[in-house]
């Protein structure tokens, strides 16, 4: 039995879209009979005994599937940082498969693709990984992970999303490529001009709001 | 026009001294010309990472009070007060190192919440009404076309979401002169109007 790990990299830790993602494919994974098992990544980086676990996991997949927040165009800071460890520790990765699920907060998964995934195929090529395909996600904040959503519970607005987890274990299944995927999670006539501007004023108001319901100015300029 | 001030935030690992080097003929070549820098070697700094928790954004805007007890806040004051910061690092899978992410995740409160359209692409809004101007030095044992690119691309999707006034990326083989190194530096700096 191929065993999987789920390598959550979000730095929200449970609280996130990763976590919801992770555990929909899991759930996936496991009715095709695969192990699985899922590691808050953060928490493994920091003490010696946690990042001799983190390797030991990873030595014992057959499959290593990251599912990740894109932060500032790139990974966010623990997943680099494990990225430098597996470097740095030379492990013999060869055959095991890697495949990274990548939500970002804009709407475009190009944001993801442009910069995060290349970075990826080196990160991979470099250590030994065997490339997965890929799947990018933008307007992973509507799958609402950071207030503990699930996403049964977004089903709506999670269904492209699912499809494509689906299809993620079907060709882990079958052994077969899954390909490099950018997937939009906002509705097709949002993400169109005009209504793309109406989106993005919608989005704005709504921050305002937050902000002002907790006292505070959204546009406050604290270090002038 | 002459620069107010430069940052150099040091990303290089603790085993690495080769960036020193770097550092110190950017603060040479800064010192000679009269110009306030400073320069922080970020792994031997308390800085923690970003925790995505937006308190920076809706809690306590401009200010992140979501990590206690490092020096994120006073660094990121830093930033925005200099004209121009200097990212070193080595070039690590065509990005930065871990050392210079855990900052630039930290640059988030010097954004705005909610989103821009820039030619119909959402970007992060500005809070402040200027920014400083961006030098990005990779370092690289061996030259790869490929992660050059990478790392080049980044630091432009970078400056698309920071405003940067002005931005250079530049990866140096390891190899290279210090003498060329130098020269370059003195080309850039000169090319961000840091120097005349």
């Amino acid at each position: 039995m191929s065993k999987i790990l789920l390598l959550n990299g979000s730095p929200r830790g449970k609280k996130s879209s990763s976590t919801a993602l992770g555990n929909y494919l899991s759930n996936l994974l496991k009715e095709l009979n695969f192990e699985t098992k899922m590691l808050i990544n953060r928490n493994q980086i920091d003490k010696e005994e946690k990042i001799k676990e983190l390797l030991k996991e990873i030595e014992e997949s057959n499959i290593v599937i990251l599912l990740t927040p894109l932060y500032d165009d790139c990974q966010p800071y623990n997943v680099l940082k494990t990225q430098e460890i597996l470097f740095e520790h030379k492990m013999n990765l060869k055959n095991k498969l890697f495949l990274p699920i990548i939500n970002c907060g804009f709407p475009e998964p190009e944001q993801i693709t442009e910069g995060a995934i290349p970075i990826y195929k080196q990160f991979a090529s470099q250590v030994g990984f065997k490339w997965g395909g890929s799947l990018s996600i933008g307007g992973g904040e509507m799958l609402q992970g950071r207030h503990g959503k699930q996403l049964h519970e977004v089903e709506k607005v999670a269904k492209k999303a699912i499809e494509e987890l689906q299809k993620i274990s079907e060709s882990l299944k079958a052994e077969t490529k899954y390909p490099d995927t950018e997937l939009i999670l906002v509705p097709g006539f949002f993400y169109k001009w005009p209504l793309k501007n109406l989106f993005t004023y919608m989005n704005n108001i709504g921050w305002k709001k937050i902000a002002e319901e907790k006292g505070e100015k959204v546009d406050a300029t604290p270090f002038l | 026009m002459c620069f107010l001030s430069v940052l150099i935030l040091n990303g290089s690992p603790k085993t690495d001294v080769q960036h020193n080097l770097y550092q110190k003929i950017i603060e040479k070549e800064l010192a000679s010309k009269g110009i306030p820098h400073e320069s922080i070697v970020l792994h031997s700094t308390d800085l923690k990472s970003c925790i995505g928790c937006f308190k920076c954004w809706d809690t306590t805007p401009g200010i992140c009070t979501g990590v206690k007890e490092d020096s994120g806040n006073e660094i990121i004051r830093k930033v925005i007060h200099s004209d121009l910061i200097v990212f070193l690092t080595p070039l690590t899978f065509g990005g930065y190192s871990s050392d210079l992410k855990k900052i630039i995740e930290r640059f988030l409160p010097l954004l705005q919440a909610g989103v821009n359209l820039v030619k119909g692409e959402t970007h992060h809004k500005k809070r402040y009404d200027k920014y400083p101007s961006i030098l990005a030095i990779a370092t690289t044992e061996e030259i790869n076309e490929k992660e050059i690119q990478i790392f080049k691309h980044l630091i432009y999707r970078h400056s698309l979401n920071f405003y940067p006034p002005k931005f250079i990326t530049e990866v140096f083989d390891l190899a290279e002169s210090k003498e060329n190194v130098e020269k370059k530096i003195k080309q850039y700096l000169t090319e961000l109007e840091v120097i005349k």
